[in-house]
């Protein structure tokens, strides 16, 4: 029961922090100056009393600021998140659109930092302080130091415009007709619809964001497995089964590599953070068309209601990812349940 | 057969389809010996272009019947093209080849040239200058529904712009007491003063004519409460059009891609094009990366810092067209906000020390002009003021600012922190060389005052700043939508910000917007620069051309004062 309790206590937990980060996020919107009636009118229209007056009712600005925070909220409860200034259409509708492209991504390169990251994490532990942990170390650091725009900048320019092995920006070659609409990723919506020359397209355009996205992710994955895996091997239970007898295989995947994974697996989560914020230079840089694109243009133009769609997502996503790690870790070693 | 497929595998790799490394598979999956191979590698080594070569100028020689453009969609404010509401700048491009007008302006150096697009001549004008009369092309056929347009469609399609009460509504109802038809061939407008702009006001986007039984249809309104219940907005972004022009939408997808179609059954000359696709790309130096790879064709701007790099690229070039906006600097002339501004010779003396071809050839390298005042140049009267425009004269300004006798004064000069000017220069930097300008008069210092940007617009708007930095774009284009909001007395949207006031300029004013005769009409607009001028409380510094980096095989595009990009005119080459 005590693992039912625990996973209790950490949703009323996350439904906290949700309510704290939107609160946090609306107040901070609101104490920058600049107002959003001019970037919805524009400067000819905002210079007339009348035409902004009534703008600010249709947006309700003319409420003061905790009716607007009660107002959201109730409307919120409703599933409407209230209309996007940036787009004039319901910033509900917005995050459906925008939001399977930056999960996409995102798989993508979690998908990328956890196939490079563990082998390389595995063989610079096995194989500490010689060669093949330097380079592994090496690419790891350059993974988590190198900042994600010049990698993309970097990666456009020498993998599209100087070799021409990918293709640019975008998810698709430009006119290339869109899988129709289905789960929202196009890699997944061209398999569906049995489009294989879109599926090649979408695949070729995933490869360059996503491994930029997931360097910094593969960097700490490596570097934390790496550091765990030593520790674990040089504990007092790996020599006993090392005494015992058994294989130096089973040694490392059945005792150490079972009890490093337990780190790494809290790292994961904390990583989805950068991902995330990652995500928002990626997608410029890549132009692609997720909520961190969204999310940059909303900022700009002071667009309350599509920043707080997207600080929601974006909050409700690293919470509901800590909270499965926090479970996972839970599962995996029944001390934390108790602390 | 192996024989034929072998000979086949040759000719690939010598066009350079086929990479070095998959001839050898193919070549040993057909049974080539190894000699038989070597001496086909090495005969293509000197022959055939290499794989990759081959591959990026078969990429650059992409399909000459398509269009691409690039820009960034959403940042630019893609939102719709829907006539009735259309109001910000870049979509206008694709709008203006969906959507027409009575009247357009095919050349971009010569914005007094307004010539009739779907109205079959210049507007009859009744003697009170009150109504004008418009006969309309016949034959005309909207998008899809292959309806043939009628005086009735332009009554509802200007009849839903102005009760939309959108940002464009203005320049139906400031100017327009109502529209009808005559008869399905006749359009009667009724002028709420005589208006000698109105050509040029019914020239912009907004005006354009849409197919009012699809827009019906499809929930659109062009009654009182179009406001409340005019869904058609909706519909058209679902990737449909309702208009007259060369192409019509297909896709309306301003994360991914904006697609035109050529529309077959064009009143005018077919289209150049069978689709234009205004593909969605954030990042300017990538925009130039996928001009510079052949995958696009144009984009809309260009780091000034990139332009060099462009014309190095013998397979680019840039194109130019003068914008129908300035820069300038706004001086309060009122002794209660303007303070020692309020003399005119102060104001005189800063025209004078300011070094135009500086800011002009420095900061911009080259690209903008340099009007004389508010009204640019392209727009009537503007050039024949060229010659009474300030010259960089410290002499001159040194004299005017003793004569003034204000003694050693400092000016706050204020600008939006962070803000750019029309032609994409930070306005700290333009700041800065200003600062620099105006210090070589003696006794004269500047304290530079950065400020969020909305908030100065608004305190320059209610009139509370001394000394500011400032842009202004056009309404529509002629020349009374710069000359009087300027020039009218205290009322004008920009010289109340100044409390500027002459009397004179009233007067003239008034005159201009009725003459009808463009001799006489222009004379007028001179005259109310010359005063403008004389009493300096603005200093326009310059007005930007706009730049376009495209490939070397487009030809006939230009960037343009009021489409932005005038693609409608454009070809493409192999």
């Amino acid at each position: 029961m005590g693992l039912w309790r625990y996973i209790a206590q950490r949703l009323v937990l996350a439904v906290l922090v949700m309510f704290l980060v939107s609160l946090g996020t609306f107040t901070m919107a609101h104490a920058v100056p600049g107002s959003p009636v001019e970037v919805l009118l524009g400067e000819r229209q905002a210079g007339n009393p009348e035409v902004r007056a009534a703008v600010e009712k249709r947006w309700g600005f003319d409420k003061p600021l905790p009716v607007q925070f009660v107002y959201y909220y109730r409307n919120l409860f409703r599933g409407d998140l209230g209309m996007s200034v940036t787009s004039r259409r319901p910033v509900m509708t917005d995050l459906r659109q925008y939001v399977p492209a930056t999960i996409e991504l995102a798989l993508a390169a979690m998908l990328y930092a956890t196939a490079v990251g563990l082998p390389l994490g595995l063989i610079s532990a096995l194989r500490a302080n010689r060669w093949p942990d330097h380079i592994g170390r090496f690419i790891a650091l350059i993974g988590t130091s190198i900042p994600v725009f010049w990698l993309g900048l970097l990666f456009l320019y020498v993998f599209f415009y100087r070799l021409h092995w990918l293709p640019g920006p975008g998810q698709l070659d430009i006119g290339m007709q869109r899988p129709e609409r289905v789960t929202g990723m196009v890699t997944v919506d061209s398999v569906l619809a049995g489009d294989w020359a879109a599926f090649k397209s979408a695949l070729r355009h995933l490869i360059l964001p996503a491994v930029v996205l997931g360097s910094y992710a593969m960097g700490i994955i490596a570097r934390m497995l790496r550091s765990s895996l030593l520790a674990a091997l040089s504990d007092d239970y790996i020599r006993t089964a090392r005494a015992k007898g058994v294989a130096e295989r089973a040694v490392v995947t059945r005792h150490a590599l079972r009890n490093a994974l337990i780190p790494t697996v809290t790292v994961f989560g904390l990583t989805f953070a950068s991902l995330l914020a990652g995500a928002v230079l990626t997608e410029t840089i890549f132009s692609w068309p997720g909520i961190g694109r969204y999310g940059t243009q909303a900022a700009l133009k002071l667009d309350y209601p599509g920043l707080f769609g997207v600080t929601l997502v974006v909050a409700f996503a690293y919470v509901t990812v800590n909270l499965i790690v926090d479970i996972l870790y839970g599962i995996l070693d029944p001390r934390i349940r108790v602390a | 057969m192996s024989e034929n497929h072998f000979s086949e595998l040759v000719e690939q790799l010598m066009r350079g389809d086929l990479s070095r490394r998959a001839f050898i598979k193919r070549a040993i999956a057909a049974g080539a010996s190894a000699s038989v191979i070597s001496t086909a590698l090495a005969r293509a080594a000197h022959a055939a272009p290499s794989y990759r070569e081959a591959r990026s100028r078969r990429r650059a020689q992409s399909d000459p019947r398509t269009l691409v453009v690039l820009d960034d969609l959403q940042g630019q404010n893609w939102l719709y093209l829907d006539p009735g509401r259309i109001f910000e700048i870049n979509p206008i491009a694709a709008q203006s080849l969906i959507y027409e007008s009575l009247y357009h302006l095919p050349d971009a150096n010569d914005l007094t040239r307004i010539e009739p697009l779907l109205a079959e001549g210049m507007p009859e004008v009744s003697d009170d200058g009150l109504t004008a009369t418009i006969r309309i092309r016949q034959g005309v056929k909207f998008h899809n529904t292959g309806n043939v347009m009628t005086a009735d469609d332009w009554v509802f399609s200007w009849n839903r712009l102005a009760n939309l009460k959108g940002n464009g509504s203005f320049l139906f109802t400031d100017y327009i007491e109502r529209v009808e038809a005559v008869d399905p061939q006749t359009l009667r407008i009724t002028l709420k003063s005589p208006n000698a702009a109105l050509v040029s006001i019914i020239s912009s986007p907004q005006f354009a004519v849409t197919d009012s039984k699809a827009m019906r249809e499809h929930g659109g309104s062009d009654a009182s409460d179009a406001d409340q219940t005019d869904t058609a907005t909706d519909w058209i972004n679902q990737g449909n059009s309702a208009g007259t022009g060369p192409y019509r939408l297909t896709v309306w997808d301003t994360a991914n891609e904006v697609v035109l179609e050529a529309f077959p059954d064009y009143w005018g000359d077919p289209p150049n094009f069978d689709r234009v696709i205004f593909r969605a790309v954030s990042d300017p130096n990538t925009q130039l990366q996928l001009i510079q790879t052949g995958e696009a064709d144009l984009a809309f701007a260009i780091d000034p810092d990139a332009v060099q790099r462009v014309l190095d690229d013998p397979n680019m070039q840039i194109l130019e067209g003068p914008s129908l906006a300035h820069e300038y600097l706004a001086m309060h002339t009122d002794p209660a906000v303007g303070g020692p501004l309020a003399k005119k010779e102060l104001r005189q003396a800063i025209a004078y020390a300011i070094d135009y071809d500086g800011i002009i050839n420095g900061l911009l390298g080259g690209a903008a002009l340099r009007p004389a005042t508010v009204v640019p140049l392209g727009l009537l009267g503007a050039d024949e003021a060229q010659t009474m425009a300030y010259q960089t004269d410290l002499a001159k300004a040194q004299e005017l600012f003793d004569a003034s006798g204000v003694g050693e004064v400092e000016l706050e000069l204020t600008y939006g922190a962070g803000s750019a000017t029309p032609a994409g220069l930070l306005r700290e930097t333009l700041a800065a060389k200003l600062q620099a300008d105006l210090q070589r008069i003696n006794g004269l210092k500047i304290k530079l005052t950065p400020m969020d940007a909305q908030e100065r617009l608004q305190q320059f708007r209610e009139g509370k700043l001394q000394f500011t930095m400032s842009d202004w774009a056009a309404d529509y284009p002629d020349v009374h939508t710069y000359a009087d909001p300027f020039g009218r007395s205290l009322i004008g949207a920009a010289s109340k910000r100044v409390a500027y006031s002459n009397a004179e300029v009233d007067r003239l004013l008034d005159e201009g917007i009725r003459e009808l005769d463009p001799e006489k009409r222009k004379q007028i607009y001179v005259e109310i620069q010359r005063h403008l001028i004389e009493d300096a409380a603005y200093v326009v510094e310059f007005q930007p051309i706009y730049r376009s980096p495209a490939s070397r095989r487009v030809q006939g595009a230009q960037p343009h004062g009021v489409y932005i990009l005038q693609l409608r005119y454009a070809t493409k080459t192999e």
